[in-house]
């Protein structure tokens, strides 16, 4: 019962990981459309189905919608995703997936790694910004838990209280059920995708224009949805730097070392200039900045591609 | 045309030109130029819809390797009957859902079961055996056949009842409840336990 209860507890609900450094250099059409597609397919279907043709609040349409998004631990837009033909993505097909998984940045680590055990996810491209599969299913998962926490406390919290709630919410989560205590890893681009992914859920019932509508006495989701106004650098874990457990970094630091010879190549550094043209600062940056300069956390710089090749070229590397 | 007419048409040509107004021609035909973006947005939702819609039925194979009462060690073989769009990949990572059988052969006694379960896993090479399953559930109904020496209850040599199963990364659980179908009088409900590899 105790091992049922730790793997229940430790196998989070997205404690996959993935590498966008693996496919830096490598060719990834655009999927924006498609994920919108499949975004706006799966909610017209949970609006569409029986258990959601009496009349209804917003609120309760969105439940309905929930259920065709969320389910527990793997996601069904991730899972779309990985076994598709039309996603683009890296790695794709199972000979490129063997080759990922031998070469992925937690590949360096020992045979029983229970991170290893977990398939790792692929890289798209959204608008232009490389991203893992598993930062959507952290969009309308976690998502949808923010979603509830807002729910819950709107009328106890102003909404700055609210805001550093949500985000205390979500590095806690990242840090003890989705990420350090699991696999070593505290990803900053799971908790923007997390924190995106809340605004999702918001906008479909709330906002000037919600996403949500009824016509006919049935609801429906707008065609305003697009996955593009979400997505940012932010998501990019080559861009966002991930903060790794003492044990984890000595084979992520190896691996991503070898990266180092690419990081001036035309286009990393055309992707970098793109990502610094776009990129703005959000909500998380400020809460990581803040538990940073409180030492609740370390610092993600230091585990920053820039930094690793800035201190191999001065021989600062063990 | 006169000539003041053409001057004039040509003037007020060149006019509507720089002031960015419509040409004579852009008042009733459409923009010939389709917007590209809604032309891809259509496409990609057609895209979309035609494979969700495009369905077919196929079927995986299931294994379970276990340790167990009352069979001890014992090696489960079945299948899962699915319906999939067709465009799905299962090499690397899919979700099931359907009716499954199951066949385990053990130390002390073989167990058939047939039930409803859903899955995440993945085929790798195999095509058709889903030999690492991430996550996954099923309830079951249950046969069980006991044999051998095994001194320890069940006293009865056939039982049926309803086992759960839950996998979780490759790691199997599962319990039942069964009731001999023909007994001595001893107590016939047996708890059944066991944790394996497999689904």
């Amino acid at each position: 019962m105790l091992a049922i209860a730790w793997l229940l507890v430790s196998v989070p609900a997205q404690a996959l990981e993935t590498d966008q450094f693996y496919a830096w250099g490598k060719p990834i059409e655009d999927s924006s459309d498609l994920l919108n597609a499949w975004v706006r397919l799966t909610v017209q279907a949970a609006l569409d189905s029986k258990a959601a043709a009496g009349p209804m609040e917003c609120e309760q349409a969105t439940r309905q919608v929930k259920k065709n998004l969320q389910e527990f631990i793997y996601q069904p837009i991730e899972m779309w995703v990985i076994s598709t033909s039309l996603v683009d993505r890296v790695p794709k097909g199972r000979e490129e997936d063997r080759h990922y998984r031998k070469n992925y940045l937690l590949s360096s680590t020992v045979a029983l790694d229970f991170a290893r055990w977990l398939q790792p996810s692929p890289t798209l491209q959204v608008n232009g910004i490389r991203i893992g599969s598993d930062k959507l299913a952290h969009f309308f998962s976690e998502g949808l838990y923010y979603y509830k926490k807002w729910e819950k406390n709107r009328d106890k919290l102003d909404p700055d209280e609210l805001q550093a709630e949500l985000l205390e919410y979500g590095v806690i989560f990242e840090r003890w059920f989705q990420g350090t205590l699991v696999t070593g890893v505290l990803s900053i681009a799971d908790l923007e995708a997390n924190y995106q992914g809340f605004f999702f859920y918001y906008r479909l019932c709330h906002g000037d224009e919600p996403l949500l509508y009824q016509h006919e006495g049935r609801w429906h989701i707008s065609d305003a949805f697009d996955i593009r106004d979400y997505v940012s650098p932010e998501w990019d874990e080559s861009w966002n730097p991930n903060i790794y457990s003492g044990m984890r970094w000595n084979g992520i630091r190896k691996i991503m070392q070898t990266y180092c010879p690419m990081l001036h190549s035309p286009w990393v550094e055309q992707q970098r200039a793109h990502y610094r043209e776009i990129d703005t600062r959000t909500p998380i940056e400020i809460q990581v900045e803040k538990m940073v300069a409180e030492g609740k956390l370390a610092d993600p710089q230091d585990f920053d591609i820039t930094t690793i090749c800035a201190e191999m070229q001065h021989g600062d590397a063990p | 045309m006169n000539r003041h007419s053409l001057i004039f048409c040509v003037f007020t040509f060149v006019c509507l030109l720089l002031s960015g107004g419509p040409l004579p021609a852009d008042d009733n035909t459409p923009s010939p130029e389709p917007d590209q973006a809604a032309l891809a947005r259509e496409k990609a939702l057609q895209q979309v819809q035609d494979e969700l819609q495009d369905v077919e039925r196929r079927w995986y194979g299931l294994t379970r390797l276990r340790v167990g009462y009352p069979q001890k060690f014992s090696a489960g073989f079945g299948a899962i009957f699915v319906e999939l769009p067709s465009d799905t990949d299962c090499s690397t990572g899919c979700s099931l859902r359907g009716w499954h059988f199951e066949v385990e052969p053990g130390l002390y006694g073989v167990q058939g079961s047939v039930g409803w379960g859903k899955l995440t896993g993945q085929t790798g090479g195999t095509k058709r055996l889903m030999h690492t399953v991430y996550l996954g559930w099923a309830v079951r109904g249950v046969v069980l056949r006991t044999y051998g020496d095994y001194r320890i209850t069940p006293i009865a040599s056939t039982l049926a009842g309803v086992e759960g199963s839950f996998t979780i990364v490759r790691i199997n659980f599962s319990a039942g409840l069964l009731r001999a179908l023909s007994s001595d009088g001893a107590d016939d409900w047996v708890v059944t336990a066991g944790i394996g590899f497999g689904f």
